[in-house]
């Protein structure tokens, strides 16, 4: 189970602050990857970040609307095609 | 400077085990490293009169530590204090944090009570130390109420604190961040206690009352936000120590001061296994494996991978507890466990493969609970079948949510800080058709469905330390069905002959 971020994320990054696992990544290039992300191989599923989002943009994965639900796919692809945890040493 | 640390008289209505308090060993550690002079009294195992103590050590700063059943033991202990001299008194410790209900201002009201660190209290504690530190060097004989003077504007910068000055009004100050690097912070300081004096906290071997049994915490905090758990007075952010600090400590408590079990006091140790596999890895690389140890307070069904739990037994995890809360679907997700049960089913199973013994905290009376779930409870507690099941009754902590429900929607039926125990077997509130009797009726239940059958019967008799620990274990039995009157029912009876 993992916890998603969709794309009315605004990069706010207050959801990063409070990650205790450290698996919210900003996305870099900006132009390329828009959004933040959260790594679904290390999310502990404790809804922490949720209250944090100023939008509502963070879902548990089973909770995604269907409209949102390319979502899944993008968080994973930035870790495993993307530039993962590399994109916060840019 | 002289700081004495006190831990107050618990007075429960039970027998429960004695163990030093981890909370005030961390802060004579930080006291000592500021280069003063400690003592801890802890009036649980002293046998010393307080008068005498404060006489011959003559304390110059007093902090005392409280939860919510122990708050007005620390107001009585602050006013035995103030009798003697007006130095400042400091109180510390959960009950006390709970800022969103006044608790640090009910606490700063009492006429004996200067000042209260809230949450973490290291930091605050130093950063008020070092002020009094100044100021009794340019003026040693300086009271509380000249410290507590409004002109004098000393203790407004600190985060973290509430305090009243000398006028009688109350300040709060904005709350203080979590610690974030806990390896900075020094190891418990073990030698300000009276070790010989203590229980074990929970017995993880066959070792007597009295063996050498030691505390550690290797994390801090818990992200998940329970309805029912006090840990939601806490910061979110989950803080962990390195694998590396903890393995040095570790060889301190084996190696340095013989410890024969250790317990570690972590409220969610699991939050990033690998972290537990390299500190499992340095257990055994550094051969401290021999020394069993427990996880007291429960690790997370959904993170304990058998790989991981294999690992910890190798690594000389002896037993782990899982707080599992009820056997109902609904009432599960009610509470914002963010588990389920074949998750909790599969940790079992898992945690019992690898050969280790399973603790499972069940609790009785959730909001919401009817005759039909509590039942589910004691039915998935057996079905589990861990080693030691423990039964709570549901007592609403201020600052949980489960305390925002029953005051807005349900009626407290204790009222005094001093009843506010879980195992004592009395239902602390009613809400809609879930009454006192049924959950106490439940609660019993509970403990006779999960421990009278026949396996069980037969697996407690053959156990060693039943029988080595005869004399304790018939004294809890008989408390625990005989209990000391509570202070709500005492006063109720006084009401009634008046």
């Amino acid at each position: 189970m993992t916890h998603v971020i969709v794309d009315t994320c605004i990069r706010d990054g207050a959801c990063v602050e409070v990650c205790p696992v450290e698996c919210i990544v900003a996305g870099k290039p900006e132009d390329q990857w828009p959004w933040f992300y959260i790594d679904p191989d290390t999310c502990i599923d404790c809804g922490a970040c949720v209250p944090e989002c100023p939008v509502e943009a963070i879902f548990p994965e089973e909770d995604v609307a269907e409209e949102f639900n390319a979502a899944i796919a993008i968080n994973k692809a930035f870790f495993a095609e993307g530039p993962g945890y590399k994109a916060n040493e840019t | 400077m002289r700081v004495a640390l006190i831990n107050p008289r618990f007075r429960l209505p039970i027998d429960t085990r004695t163990t030093p308090h981890l909370g005030l060993a961390y802060l004579g550690a930080i006291s000592q490293r500021r280069g003063d002079e400690v003592r801890i009294f802890d009036m649980d195992v002293e046998d010393q009169p307080l008068g005498d103590f404060l006489k011959e050590f003559s304390p110059q700063l007093v902090g005392i530590t409280a939860n919510t059943p122990q708050v007005k033991q620390a107001w009585r202990t602050a006013a035995a204090i103030k009798q003697w001299k007006d130095i400042p008194i400091v109180l510390g410790g959960p009950h006390v944090s709970v800022a969103a209900e006044n608790l640090d201002f009910e606490s700063c009201e009492r006429p004996d009570v200067d000042m209260v660190v809230r949450g973490e209290g290291e930091e605050g504690w130093i950063e008020v130390s070092d002020i009094l530190d100044r100021c009794y060097q340019a003026k040693p004989d300086l009271t509380a109420r000249e410290l507590m003077d409004p002109r004098a504007g000393l203790w407004d910068k600190i985060l973290g604190i509430a305090y009243k000055t000398s006028d009688r009004q109350l300040h709060r100050t904005l709350d203080r961040p979590a610690i974030a690097d806990l390896d900075s912070l020094p190891w418990p300081a073990y030698d300000l206690f009276k070790m010989e004096r203590y229980t074990n906290l929970q017995p993880a071997t066959d070792a007597v009352d009295g063996s050498r049994s030691f505390s550690i915490l290797t994390s801090r905090g818990c992200p998940y936000r329970c309805t029912f758990c006090s840990q939601s007075i806490m910061p979110i952010k989950w803080r962990a120590r390195t694998p590396q600090n903890v393995i040095a400590e570790w060889r301190h408590l084996v190696e340095d001061l013989g410890a024969q079990e250790i317990g570690v006091l972590d409220d969610s140790a699991n939050i990033r296994m690998q972290r537990l596999q390299d500190l499992a890895d340095g257990l055994i690389e550094n051969k401290l494996n021999h020394v069993p140890w427990i996880f007291v307070n429960g690790i997370r069904a959904n993170l304990a991978t058998k790989e991981l739990m294999t690992k910890l037994k190798q690594a000389g995890l002896k037993r782990t507890a899982f707080g599992v809360e009820t056997g109902d679907e609904e009432i599960l997700a009610s509470i914002d466990k963010r588990v389920d049960h074949d998750t909790i089913r599969q940790a079992f199973k898992v945690c019992k493969s690898a050969g280790l013994e399973t603790i499972g905290f069940f609790i009785i009376g959730l909001p919401g609970e009817t005759r039909e779930t509590m039942q589910r409870t004691i039915d998935f507690a057996c079905e589990l079948d861990p080693l030691i099941a423990n039964f709570s009754m549901m007592t609403p902590y201020p600052g949980t949510k489960v305390y925002e429900i029953v005051k807005r929607q349900g009626s407290m039926l204790v009222h005094d800080w001093e009843d506010y125990v879980f195992f004592d077997g009395k239902a602390r509130y009613e809400m809609g058709e879930m009454t006192a009797e049924l959950v106490e009726t439940m609660w019993k239940k509970a403990y006779r469905q999960f421990y009278l059958r026949p396996h069980r019967v037969l697996k407690t008799i053959t156990r060693k330390d039943f029988w080595i620990n005869y004399r304790r274990t018939f004294r809890v039995a008989w408390r625990t069905i005989f209990p000391r009157k509570e202070k709500t029912e005492l006063k109720r009876a006084i009401e009634a002959a008046v």
